[in-house]
């Protein structure tokens, strides 16, 4: 039962970082339409600016958080645990899984409250004078929050009851993706 | 407690959760939220947590970032780095060194198309140090060399560094870029004369090569630059063309890279895979620290505290250039142990007021900034580009053998700062070309 | 009474004199002050609503455009400030504008305090910039000249101007304007002359094209309060506080004016030509101000579900010319323009009511 969570959760968080990672490549290739459309034939893509920062960046930054999560990826100065044994360091580690799951959960309650007050207003933004509705992306917030959240109790359960961890797996780590 | 001492308690508590491991950019969230919670109530704790996190990521010019980091990733995955660099072996084996110092242009060449140090140092040492180890280079030099060469990634444009810094400072980021590629090719050009120097007082440091290549081969090695040269022609040759921002300019060079990969056979599943991957989980990390580091600026300015220490500079009536010694002495120390965009992150706030208090330029300053964070790259005991170095050679080289070996980069570096500290122009010539439209 | 304010302006900019001038009057006038964060060092721009909603602010600068569904009906007033330079001329329109907005919001638009009152703020006047100019590196002498031309706008309306005689509206922000022109991607922008200096446009463009498209930026809020504080201060408190707005204001206000003119006398120097609008060029803009009113009524009505529009703007109509008449007999000073808000509008607002139920 515990397992299965883990490995629904392995499967979310996958499912979120391909949704960004298609993102990112219709962020690039609207912007080089955009570009080309403007340059070329003086007819840019109405709304780009709005599309990219209301939408893509949204998806891009907040629905893969939980990703590095999977395997502790998340950037973290490591100079001075290292030098402590390593029951030590996991013990540590475990208690700031709840920590950090109590600050995420934190931030997907306000970030739902505010998607809940842009939702109210059907906020929107015009741009070359189309309206475009921009409420849909404040959602985006309290979805990768509570996804990382969720993600990090499960590993707090998993230390503090020594239940067998279904999340592991690592994807996507990689010295590589720092700096 | 008075404000200032709750801005105080904050920082401490900031740094304890740091070196107790807990990620960086929960540690910011979490204690500017507490902060602001003591420092104004409830309320307005929530209003902050409410509004900062999305209207930080929802913004055009940070999109840049994501795209900039895709280009370096195709690039990288899809290997259209080999030719420069087999390019530069032809050109360049008859000097001293010649192998570590095509190596060093190479990645000054990859630097054009990554936005990123580690990964600069990641692509070019995978290629480069191999061969030298064969021709029996000093381990030492050759490792030392690529971990330093791998930190014009972040100097030359692209850079993630400069883009974040030119957010936070509300400095023109293609001017930025400018600067930066200005201290990338001095520091390129200091790097290649260390090597030459060092090997022609030491021979036995890089045996020659023996093989050189003939007028016909050169020739035919430059056919093979096309993929780098197009991209850098492409990105830089559209900015200063009119046909894009530098802000657009990310997106068109990722979509560039993708097709000059495809035109190569290389765009394969998997290299797509990993690029969007690696794309994704590098975006997510940087922001969530950016969106911490804009909550500290908060809690930071409601507390006092920045004022407080601007205030105390100027009472101290410590000279501009002490204030700027010390401040560089202190990202020296900061980049021993934290990776340059998180350092950066985390100091701006205080340190920013205090340059302007100064009466330093933000243009310039943003250029050293990202010159000493990157010199952090490479000093022990955490130097994330040693680090890669160290991954990409395995067991034959030893760590401390590559952080000696990037000692003497460290003293070329330290010139480089203060050449460009003594001699601001040496930055501020090519921004200013800039402006004259 | 020490009150919390956030402004994204930075302290350059002639926008922040409004800020400066609401302080000055407070701390001589009274015992409150004000701990002023600016450049967006506490709240950036985007962030300010929602900052003084919650109180992490006691009093913000806020420019109901960037909010379009959240503030729509301050909104249709600064949609229509075209009308300001159109018909009788009138030597300083965002001078006269700020008026209008001021003594629309205050007194004719129900509808607008209840906006604010939903996002828990209490409106507190308006500020305008100076005309909006068209600062180009190629001339613009007539409208043909903008066929084909990229502009950056910043308001839906130039942007339609624009597109009506056969020109491009790129979107770009303000804080890429200056590369986007410098580096051919717009060629021009519709901003106010002040960014000569302001945006340092000067050392982009070549001309600055005068009252093309004209009309002027009266969307910003320079002191809107938190409701909670409003509502716990005092009536004496509410009326310097009133008194003190109308000095804010003004301040800004006379500052874009002024430093319009100067810099269309510096230009030359700076290598940039002015060129006035020609009689052409001002039937131009009639000729789209009249096809643009039923396309401002359709979009306010249909897409922001907003009421008796067609009256509304007749209203607004009808207060710029009042303000016309008004402002004609202004001195071109900040103190004197601060006398007329205060006596025209301000003085009028009822501190015993006002913001309170
Ligand atoms: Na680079
Ligand atoms: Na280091």
């Amino acid at each position: 039962m515990f397992r299965a969570i883990g490995r629904l959760l392995h499967r979310l968080t996958d499912a979120t970082a391909l949704l960004a990672g298609i993102t990112v490549c219709i962020m690039m290739l609207q912007v080089t339409v955009d570009v080309v459309g403007r340059y070329v034939f003086n007819s840019p893509l109405p709304a780009t600016i709005a599309f990219v920062s209301h939408y893509y960046m949204l998806f891009v930054v907040f629905l893969p958080l939980a990703l590095p999560e999977r395997t502790d990826g998340h950037i973290a100065v490591e100079i001075v645990t290292e030098r402590l044994a390593p029951a030590v360091q996991r013990h540590l580690r475990s208690w700031f899984y709840l920590v950090g799951g109590i600050i995420y959960a934190v931030m997907a309650r306000a970030s739902w409250l505010e998607a809940m007050s842009k939702f109210d207003t059907s906020a929107k933004v015009i741009e070359n004078n189309l309206p475009v509705p921009i409420w849909p992306g404040y959602f985006i917030l309290p979805v990768g929050c509570g996804l990382i959240a969720v993600v990090l109790f499960y590993k707090f359960a998993a230390y503090l009851f020594r239940l067998p961890n279904g999340l592991d797996g690592a994807a996507g780590q990689n010295p590589e993706t720092q700096s | 407690m008075t404000s200032i001492e709750i801005g105080f308690l904050g920082i401490g508590v900031l740094v304890l959760l740091l070196a107790l491991r807990m990620p960086i950019g929960l540690s910011l969230i979490g204690v500017s939220f507490a902060g602001i919670w003591l420092l104004l109530g409830e309320r307005p704790a929530w209003g902050i947590l409410r509004a900062v996190p999305y209207n930080f990521a929802a913004n055009w010019t940070l999109s840049s970032v994501p795209m900039f980091l895709l280009m370096g990733y195709v690039s990288y995955h899809a290997g259209l780095t080999q030719g420069l660099f087999d390019a530069a072996k032809a050109w360049l084996s008859r000097l001293p060194g010649g192998t570590a110092i095509s190596a060093v242009c190479g990645a000054a060449g990859f630097a054009a198309v990554t936005g990123s140090s580690v990964a600069c140092a990641a692509a070019m040492g995978r290629m480069a140090i191999p061969e030298m180890l064969k021709q029996r280079y000093d381990p030492g030099i050759a490792t030392g060399a690529l971990a330093a060469a791998g930190t014009l990634g972040a100097l030359i444009p692209p850079s993630i560094l400069l883009i974040i810094y030119g957010i936070m400072a509300n400095v023109q980021i293609g001017a930025l870029f400018m600067g930066g590629l200005a201290i990338g090719l001095l520091s390129l050009a200091f790097y290649m004369a260390l090597i030459m120097v060092r090997i022609w007082l030491n021979p036995e440091l890089a045996p020659r090569s023996g093989q050189h290549a003939g007028m016909a081969e050169k020739l035919r090695s430059l056919s093979e630059t096309w993929p780098i040269l197009t991209l850098m022609i492409g990105v830089l040759g559209g900015l200063f063309a009119g046909v894009m921002t530098p802000t657009e300019a990310g997106a068109l060079g990722a979509f560039l890279a993708c097709v000059i990969a495809a035109t190569k056979r290389r765009l394969t599943w998997k290299v797509i895979r990993a690029t969007l991957l690696e794309t994704v989980v590098t975006s997510t990390s940087i922001f969530i620290i950016a969106i911490g580091a804009s909550m500290l600026a908060r809690f930071i300015a409601i507390s006092g505290l920045g004022q407080f220490l601007g205030d105390l500079v100027t009472e101290t009536q410590l000279a501009p250039a002490a204030v700027l010694l010390c401040v560089i002495l202190f990202y020296l120390a900061l980049g021993m142990f934290l990776e340059p965009i998180g350092g950066m992150l985390i100091t701006l706030p205080i340190v920013l007021p205090m340059m302007e208090g100064a009466g330093y330029e933000l243009l310039w300053f943003g250029i050293i900034l990202a010159k000493v964070l990157e010199i952090g790259m490479i000093t022990p005991p955490i130097g994330l580009n040693v680090f890669v170095i160290k991954g990409v050679v395995g067991d034959q080289v030893r760590l401390g053998t590559i952080f000696k070996g990037a000692t003497w980069f460290i003293a070329a570096d330290l010139v480089v700062v203060a050449l460009a500290v003594f001699f601001p122009a040496l930055i501020t010539y090519l921004p200013a070309l800039l402006r004259a439209p | 009474q020490e009150f919390r304010m956030a402004s994204g302006y930075p302290v350059t900019s002639p926008a922040y004199k409004a800020t400066e001038a609401f302080v000055k009057y407070l701390t001589e006038n009274s015992d409150m002050t004000v701990q002023v964060h600016h450049s967006g060092s506490l709240l950036a721009f985007t962030e300010i609503p929602a900052g003084l909603r919650d109180g992490v602010v006691d009093i913000g600068v806020i420019l109901p455009p960037y909010y379009p569904s959240e503030f729509p009906e301050s909104n249709l007033a600064a949609n229509l400030t075209m009308l300001m330079t159109n018909g009788t001329p009138t030597k300083a329109p965002g001078a006269a504008m700020a008026g209008v907005m001021a003594e629309y919001i205050f007194f004719n638009c129900e509808e607008c305090l209840e906006g604010y009152k939903s996002h828990n703020q209490v409106y507190l006047g308006s500020l305008s910039s100076g005309t909006f100019d068209l600062l180009c590196r190629e001339a613009v002498r007539s409208p043909d000249d903008l066929k084909g031309r990229k502009v950056r706008v910043g308001a839906a309306n130039f942007g339609r101007f624009v597109e009506y005689y056969g020109g491009v509206q790129v979107a770009i922000p303000a804080n890429e304007m200056y590369e986007a022109v410098a580096q051919g991607v717009a060629d021009c922008v519709a901003n106010s002359v002040s960014d000569l200096t302001g945006y340092k446009m000067a050392e982009v463009v070549n001309y600055a094209m005068l009252d093309i498209p004209g009309g002027v930026y009266s969307g910003v809020d320079p002191q809107n309060f938190n409701r909670e504080t409003w509502t716990s201060l005092t009536e004496d408190q509410r009326r310097i506080l009133l008194r003190a707005a109308a000095a804010g204001s003004a301040g800004a206000t006379a500052e874009y004016y002024a430093d319009a003119l100067r810099n269309i006398e510096s230009a030359p120097s700076k290598g940039v030509e002015i060129i006035p609008a020609s009689d052409e060029i001002r039937a131009a803009t009639a000729a789209f101000l009249e096809a643009d009113l039923p396309v401002i009524e359709k979009q306010f009505t249909e897409e922001f579900g907003l009421k008796n529009v067609s009256e509304k703007i007749a209203k607004v109509t009808e207060l710029v010319e009042k303000w016309k008449g008004i402002i004609a007999d202004w001195d071109g000073t900040e103190a004197g323009l601060a006398e007329i808000y205060w006596n025209e509008v301000f003085s009028k607002v009822d501190v015993a009511t006002y913001g309170l139920d």
